[in-house]
């Protein structure tokens, strides 16, 4: 069977595109390239909510109690915003995201000019966050940030991690409302698969 | 000697028009595509030939492990980068993964059960 393909060199390349080296190619169909699958933004609003020390104070607590029965206490649930790929398989894409506000930068605010209501998550690590802590101090708290891709999804996911030993032994009835944020990426889906070994050399 | 390409226009856009901005091409010879020649896994702390003699540009795409958290928002979750590492994440410590002019190594695991790791054949510095 004929083999048919493209070569391109580089611009300044002053060689034949059969003796050109790989590297020295603009296109070269002997290899993969990334091809755009998708491409778009995915919303994720996490609601303003309160922890308790107290299960009966000031409120019917609701899901965010504090169990003072664990030193750390994350919310039972994590929220979550997903974009429906239907790949079958894992895809490159990007941003890939693991931020969370105790490792990041959470002192200054990236503005958005696109939609101010919304914080970026690819400007991460600029996320400002109210009412982190670092150790030692209280309420600690930290916003954990995630885009993650499987087989079928992309998912944006906001998760918090709560402690609030000192608040509560220095007043039962303390709580913390932490406000509403409204987390957004701008995603690229590439066909390319990430998770199958190739070898084209 | 004459240049040849390939110019291609989004749709909407006219491949014709000379002052066509390079955001609106599909694809054009005139910059350089990064030409994915091989994907590598680890399991495990290690290191294998890439076949080439120099460093190539690489991406990272790892499998997260289950960490001590419940609910675990990570576990069996696929993170794509194009840094080698960005460990630092309560939740997770990220592989470590470098190259030189042999050799991919995989430096450490982290809280990764399996890392791929496509390479371009295209330079890392160049």
């Amino acid at each position: 069977m004929s083999k048919y393909g493209i070569r391109i060199v580089k611009p300044g390349i002053n060689k034949d595109v059969m003796e050109a080296e790989p590297k020295e190619m603009a296109v070269s169909g002997d290899y993969d390239s990334f091809k755009i699958a998708f491409a778009g933004k995915l919303d994720l609003t996490v609601p303003e909510h309160t922890w308790y020390c107290n299960a009966s104070y000031p409120v019917s607590p609701g899901p965010n109690d504090y169990d003072s029965n664990n030193t750390f206490n994350w919310v039972p649930n994590y929220w979550e915003s997903t974009f429906y790929h239907g790949l079958g398989y894992v895809p490159m894409y990007n941003p890939g995201v693991y931020w969370d506000s105790l490792n990041g930068t959470y002192a200054r605010e990236i503005p958005n000019d696109d939609d101010p209501e919304y914080t970026v998550v690819n400007y991460l690590p600029g996320l400002y966050q109210p009412q982190c802590g670092p150790w030692g101090l209280t309420p600690f708290y930290i916003f954990y940030i995630g885009v993650t891709a499987d087989s079928n999804y992309l998912r944006l996911r906001a998760h918090e991690f709560v402690d609030m030993t000192i608040d509560c032994a220095l007043d039962a009835n303390d709580y913390n409302t932490y406000a509403e944020v409204k987390l957004r990426v701008y995603y690229t889906i590439f066909y390319n698969r990430a998770d199958e070994e190739f070898n084209l050399l | 000697m004459p240049v040849y390409g390939i110019k291609i226009a989004r749709p909407g856009f006219n491949a014709d028009d000379p002052n066509i901005a390079g955001k609106d091409l599909s694809f054009s010879s005139l910059h350089s595509t990064p030409k994915l020649y091989r994907c590598i896994s680890f399991t495990a702390i290690g290191d294998t030939s890439h076949g080439l003699d120099y460093s190539p540009a690489f991406f990272v795409t790892f499998k997260t492990t289950a960490s001590s958290m419940t609910p675990d928002p990570l576990v069996d979750q696929y993170i794509c980068t194009s840094f080698s590492t960005t460990a630092g994440s309560i939740l997770i410590t990220a592989p470590l993964i470098e190259v030189d002019d042999t050799y991919v190594k995989c430096v450490s695991i982290g809280d990764a059960s399996i890392v791929y790791v496509t390479l371009a054949i295209d330079p890392i510095d160049e």
